[in-house]
């Protein structure tokens, strides 16, 4: 029984040759030498799905979900104090507006004597006008 | 584990990896173990479209699966055994369907059509030869002498002693020895040199 079992030991330590060379008629990549490639990216496309669902499931910590609001915070507050620079050195190029007071605002648009004028002392001497605009 | 195998990522990191959707890792287990796979599946279905199938389903039932396997340093011999229930169960649901079409038997006889002639030839005797051996001789007569796994890699994958290995290996290996002599023209490993 020992004899036999040390035979079998040591007959099976290697590959035996005549053996492997029959069996390899029944390896596809005989005649076909991309096929072992092409099997694998058939199992890693239909397995993307289920690949996908499991990053998403990923449990995340405090410090990533920060890390992650960092990402998109940090460069959308440069873009935008890019655009404030920008809209400031622009804006001090251009010729302001004339400021325009609220009392010639009130009156710009209007004809004849306003009551002010009218009022004050050097006014024409025209009662009825002043009376018409008063009542 | 071979040599080239020691610098590359173990089996459990590999698989903590694709736990979480990585890629590379899940891609990686699929290079390693695709060869055996094919071979667990060819040993039990015998014919090249189903073993294709069964193992590339295997893959992806694996990876649906992969909280199931505890131990994640043996994923080979997780994975073979979804293999091989895949297998069965592909045998299991043709045969329902080509019981009254098919004499019982002969279905896993067809020979894939080869572009060779000779090997498809010899191919076929050894289908007969292995559909002669036991289920778990023709896994370990693949898995050793075609993927070259070593004994230690099988007892432990298939579960089984190292004793029992060696000596499944060796009455597989005579009757296919016994199949050679057999061969119209005495064409003894023709193939080899392929």
């Amino acid at each position: 029984m020992t004899d036999r079992f040390d035979g079998q030991a040591r007959e099976s330590l290697e590959v035996d040759m005549e053996i492997h060379g029959m069996l390899r008629t029944f390896d596809p990549a005989l005649h076909d030498p991309g096929y072992w490639t092409r099997f694998g990216n058939t199992v890693l496309a239909s397995a993307a799905r289920e690949l996908g669902r499991r990053r998403r499931l990923v449990p995340m910590t405090v410090t990533e979900v920060l890390m992650g609001w960092g990402r998109t915070l940090v460069p959308t507050a440069l873009v935008a104090a890019a655009l404030a620079g920008l809209v400031l050195v622009n804006g001090g190029n251009g010729t302001e507006p004339a400021p325009l007071g609220i009392e010639e605002m009130l009156v710009s648009e209007l004809e004849g004597l306003t009551i002010l004028q009218l009022s004050l002392p050097n006014a024409p001497e025209n009662p009825l006008a002043l009376m018409a605009e008063m009542f | 584990m071979s040599s080239e195998q020691q610098d590359q990522p173990t089996d459990r990191e590999l698989v903590e990896r694709a736990r979480e959707g990585d890629q590379v890792a899940f891609g990686l287990l699929v290079r390693r173990y695709q060869r055996p796979a094919y071979a667990v599946a060819l040993s039990v279905v015998g014919r090249h479209e189903d073993a294709e199938d069964a193992a590339q389903e295997a893959f992806l039932v694996a990876l649906e699966r992969l909280e199931e396997c505890r131990n994640p340093e043996r994923f080979g011999g997780w994975l073979l055994t979804i293999v091989r229930n895949r297998s069965k169960n592909l045998i299991r649901r043709e045969t329902l369907r080509e019981t009254d079409e098919v004499p019982a038997g002969t279905r896993s006889r067809t020979p894939t059509p080869d572009r060779v002639t000779e090997t498809a030839e010899l191919r076929q005797w050894l289908e007969r030869a292995m559909q002669e051996l036991p289920d778990v001789q023709r896994e370990i007569v693949m898995l050793h002498d075609l993927e070259g796994w070593k004994h230690r890699e099988i007892a432990e994958r298939l579960e089984l002693p190292a004793g029992t290995v060696r000596s499944h290996l060796h009455f597989a290996r005579k009757a296919l020895r016994r199949t050679l002599r057999d061969l119209p023209g005495g064409r003894r490993g023709e193939e080899e040199t392929q």
